[in-house]
């Protein structure tokens, strides 16, 4: 029928990531035809349709995806279009006005209003309430998520900060047959919550109706770190399973096998909607689809046509999957193993050698894009996978489904399954969770693009070799050139003849990393840290943010930084040093430096002594000390030793970083300021970090006129609760004729510096 | 999908990263029919070609069967035909093919051949002329085609038809090989208008059986003075 329809399909996906990005990847669409003379002009010309096509398609759908509400609306009426979501006193949900979707955000204020919502409140509810419009953030980290993106491409423009939510102000709505199977969904969701522990509701949930919100933190993060998380997500396999226990039970009972297909065609719609309709279960349902109306109606049909076909379809329904990482994996892998079925069977003999070979495969076609998006990889993966998709697909899975329904029907009986999952599910996320805590993993960093380029090459000629050959000699040049790729992004940043200064944007915080010139020496000064509020009980989110672990370890991470040759603790406090556990546990910390004199605060003596346990050596800085790494040279300014408050203290450097000269300064206060400037002659900055975020009691006119910066950094928060920067200090610095550059306004500050040249490149703007 | 040159049936291309990557060649006959052509590899006769691994030690010497053996003994044949290499063994199923063929005139099936033909050509015989073995008048107007001729044209190189055949005698496969072996008269002559002086030329024929003919061949192309002979045929 098509015998090239994957071909149209790769040329519509190019089609979309040309109109986003630029023409430029035209070329690797364009390009085969040259080279393949397999294609006739005509499927040449129908290939370029479909680039065309898409392209044009893209653009129409991203050009009308805007908003139609007024920023200054402040009445809301529509319906709730999500499962409420309620974590600590924060309650969450989309809201479906007339013309779009908002995404809803409402404080709690008391335990009985939250006991109220968790219970009255429901998706496919009438609601009208008052509220804010707000713009969703944009990319505010190099390594962060574009936020505003992303709901974006939900067709969200606008977060809603409510001013009030009344249940009273909500009604059932009437029932239509979409939303039932909606609110089916809810309900068993809310079902196995409120009737099984919880440290096995969140993964039946996540594996019977594809909600996985009540997993924790901990255990999503474990799946993640040990390339796990495929199995979390309901997709072809889920399909598989429940689709063959289905037809067996219809079997038995007495249906005709046509009429048992009929059945599961009709009921893998339901399924795809139960399951939340997210991108791998929409390939995955109607693939069989497709697949089981062919084999009724006993037509042939091509094995990659119904992927293909598939892809289109979706692609047509929303071309923004192809950003979508679920989107991408999902037919990655499952096209591999269509493309690899006929040699997998042909090159293994047992059960579990196919299994081995499947699994490894599978790692092996998604690993660049893993990386692309983790950073890091677990050589664990692979035996925990041969594990883990058993466990979890062939026992877990359907033991779930049946303790859910019997529960269901007698609860009583129930109660020896439930205990028995417990015990499984317990097992299965506890030996997880010690893996990824005793074994380490390889921080790869982010590649750049043509990395992946790379990665392809070398993984398609070495299934090339091996569907010829099996596993044979003639691997050798196709395993080499992998891992000469492996070996070349694991080494990239040791060959970039460049530094790199960057101020992270922690919030109300400080967090600047200095990478010198082919990576002779990555400085981190201060780690970020949240301040946690004192909060009761039922006010308290499952996890809380934390800005060093969502934005400091993951810049470090994607930078393929593994080791820190010096951690520099400018002073105790908790917005400097907050997060820097995290940074000693997750990475290789060769020293740490910290601020002479008497130790007060908790967190400093929390900090050292776990510095302590760890073996890593601490440095006690004062002014005299210098370093020097080539030509980038690093002067100790301050303390002096007999500062009293805990900002005084604060280690001040001088650093000399390919002819650029920084001042970092901490939190530094006037009097010490004042102190350097008296015991300096006159010296040059160019790029000043401004003391203590640009607090009035920073940055004195006497600092500022001794070292004229060109650039002054100031990292502070947004709508910070002290009101940093100041507007004096601003004031100051405009006046001397420096350039400010805020971590608020801007994002993530980075300094390139290569020899005479400097770059500034910021995440904004 | 396509339909199989032989048994018509419906059949996919083995989906493959090679069939995703436009690498795998074109296939005309389904896997089972492609599955049944016994393809010849490993050890061969250097002389004729044949698989040396089906044949008794005792009838070899060194790299040389014991049939080419004894023509190269004889003082007319020796050193005409320089060496004949052949696709597949002569099985049942290729006899069918070639029956359909030749006598029921489908000669559309000669199709399923041409790829790997021409990757044996390219791989010995690069730059030598194409000569196919004709059939007598007689024989090529009961046909309608020739099927060595066929077999040549799929090379997609020049075909130079330099032999005619003298005399219609019987069919070749009715003869035995005694009857074979001894010329009685030369079974091919020139055309006059083509040169083949100083030329490699390549024969080209449907089966290698005892090699009678092709050697026929060769005389007359040898004393029209071709320089070296070989000889490419589907079947041994």
């Amino acid at each position: 029928m098509f015998p090239y329809l994957y071909v149209y399909a790769l040329c519509a996906i190019f089609g979309i990531v040309s109109a986003r990005f630029e023409w430029f990847w035209a070329i690797f669409i364009i390009a085969p035809f040259y080279f393949l003379k397999k294609y006739s002009p005509q499927q040449t010309t129908i290939c370029i349709c479909f680039f065309l096509l898409f392209y044009a398609y893209f653009q129409f759908i991203d050009t009308h995806n805007h908003t139609g509400l007024s920023p200054s609306t402040t009445s809301f009426k529509g319906t709730i279009a999500s499962i409420p979501e309620i974590n600590g006193n924060f309650l969450t949900f989309r809201f479906q006005v007339q013309s779009e979707t908002l995404q809803v955000n409402h404080s709690i204020h008391s335990e009985s209003e939250q006991r109220l919502l968790k219970k009255r409140l429901k998706m496919g509810m009438i609601c009208s309430f008052t509220g804010r419009l707000k713009e969703p953030r944009a990319k505010e980290n190099f390594a962060g998520m574009d936020y505003r993106l992303y709901l974006k491409q939900e067709h969200i423009h606008w977060l809603v900060q409510t001013t009030n939510v009344r249940l009273s102000n909500c009604t059932l709505s009437n029932p239509d047959r979409f939303d039932e199977i909606w609110k089916i969904r809810e309900s068993g969701i809310r079902y196995i919550e409120t009737n099984f522990p919880e440290e096995m509701s969140g993964l039946m949930n996540a594996l019977i109706f594809g909600y996985r919100n009540g997993i924790s933190r901990e255990v999503i993060n474990a799946y993640q770190q040990m390339g796990l998380t495929h199995i979390l997500a309901v997709s072809g396999s889920n399909v598989a399973i429940l689709a063959a226990a289905f037809f067996f039970v219809c079997i038995r009972s007495g249906l005709t096998r046509e009429a048992a297909i009929h059945l599961i065609v009709a009921i893998i719609p339901v399924y795809m909607l139960l399951t939340g309709g997210e991108a791998s279960i929409i390939r995955a349902g109607s693939m069989s689809i497709f697949v089981l109306l062919f084999v009724r109606l006993r037509w042939k049909m091509h094995p990659l046509e119904a992927i293909s076909f598939v892809c289109l379809l979706m692609l047509l329904y929303n071309p923004y999957f192809v950003f979508n990482l679920g989107f991408q994996l999902s037919f990655l892998i499952s096209m591999g193993l269509l493309l690899s079925a006929n040699s997998i069977m042909k090159h293994c003999r047992y059960f579990l050698s196919k299994l081995i070979a499947t699994t490894f495969l599978c790692q092996l076609i998604s690993f660049p894009l893993l990386i692309y998006s983790f950073y890091e990889f677990s050589i664990w993966s692979i035996p925990l996978n041969v594990l883990y998709i058993p466990l979890i697909s062939i026992v877990i899975l359907p033991f779930s489904i049946v303790t859910f329904i019997i529960h269901l029907i007698i609860p009583q009986v129930s109660y020896l399954l439930v205990i028995l999952l417990k015990y499984l599910i317990r097992l299965s996320s506890e030996f997880l969770l010690y893996m990824t805590e005793h074994t380490g993993t390889f921080i790869f960093g982010k590649p750049p693009i043509f990395f992946l380029l790379l990665y392809y090459v070398a993984i398609l000629y070495y299934l090339i070799q091996w569907e010829a050959n099996g596993v044979s000699k003639k691997l050798v040049r196709p395993v080499s050139a992998i891992s000469l790729v492996l070996l070349l992004h694991w080494f990239y940043p040791f060959l970039l003849p460049f530094a790199n200064v960057t101020f992270l944007n922690v919030g109300q915080g400080d967090s600047i990393l200095i990478e010198l010139p082919f990576r002779k020496g990555v400085y981190l000064i201060d780690t970020g840290g949240t301040v946690s509020f004192q909060e009761e009980k039922w006010e308290e989110k499952k996890s809380e943010y934390n800005v060093t672990e969502q934005v400091v370890l993951p810049a470090l991470k994607s930078r393929g930084i593994r080791a820190v040759d010096k951690l520099i603790l400018t002073h105790g406090d908790l917005d400097h040093i907050g997060g820097a556990n995290i940074i000693l546990s997750e990475l290789n910390v060769k020293e740490v430096l910290y601020p002479t004199g008497k130790l007060k605060e908790k967190v400093e003596k929390k900090v050292l002594q776990y510095a302590v346990n760890q073996h890593i050596p601490i440095q006690v800085a004062r002014k005299g000390l210098s370093w020097k790494e080539g030509n980038d040279q690093f002067f100790i300014l301050s303390p002096y030793g007999n500062e009293e408050k805990s900002n005084d203290r604060s280690i001040v450097i001088y650093a000399r970083i390919e002819n650029v000269y920084f001042l970092f300064t901490g939190d530094l206060e006037k009097s010490g300021e004042k102190r350097i400037v008296q015991d300096t002659k006159p010296f040059k900055v160019n790029v000043l970090k401004a003391g203590h975020h640009g607090s009035k009691t920073s940055s004195s006119f006497e600092l500022i006129k001794h070292i004229g910066p060109d650039y002054v950094i100031i990292s502070a928060g947004k709508n910070n609760r002290y009101g940093h920067p100041h507007e004096e200090v601003l004031k100051r610095l405009k006046e001397q004729g420096t350039t400010i550059i805020r971590t608020d306004e801007s994002g993530d500050i980075s300094f390139k510096l290569e020899g005479k040249r400097m770059k500034i490149i910021t995440t904004k703007k | 999908m396509k339909h199989c040159l032989y048994c018509d049936q419906l059949y996919i291309d083995e989906v493959s990263w090679r069939f995703f990557l436009g690498l795998n060649e074109e296939t005309t006959l389904c896997s089972i029919c492609r599955g049944s052509l016994q393809e010849i590899h490993g050890e061969i006769c250097h002389c004729c070609g044949r698989p040396l691994s089906l044949f008794p030690e005792k009838y070899r010497q060194d790299q040389l069967c014991y049939d080419c053996v004894r023509w190269e003994k004889e003082k007319n044949w020796q050193g005409l035909l320089t060496k004949n290499r052949s696709l597949y063994i002569y099985n049942d199923h290729l006899k069918e093919m070639i029956a359909r063929i030749k006598y029921r005139g489908d000669a559309k099936l000669i199709e399923a051949f041409q790829l790997p033909l021409k990757k044996l050509f390219k791989k010995h015989f690069k730059d030598y002329t194409v000569v196919p073995i004709p059939l007598s008048e007689k024989r090529h107007y009961e046909r309608g085609f020739n099927q060595a001729e066929l077999l040549a044209r799929l090379l997609d190189v020049p075909v130079m038809n330099a032999l005619v055949r003298t005399i219609h005698e019987e069919k070749q496969s009715k003869k035995s090989r005694a009857e074979r072996i001894a010329i009685k008269h030369p079974i091919f002559r020139m055309v006059e208008q083509q040169s083949v002086h100083s030329k490699n030329i390549l024969l080209i024929d449907d089966v290698y059986t005892t090699g009678s003919t092709l050697r026929q061949a060769a005389l007359a192309l040898k004393k029209a003075g071709a320089t070296t002979i070989c000889s490419i045929t589907l079947a041994r």
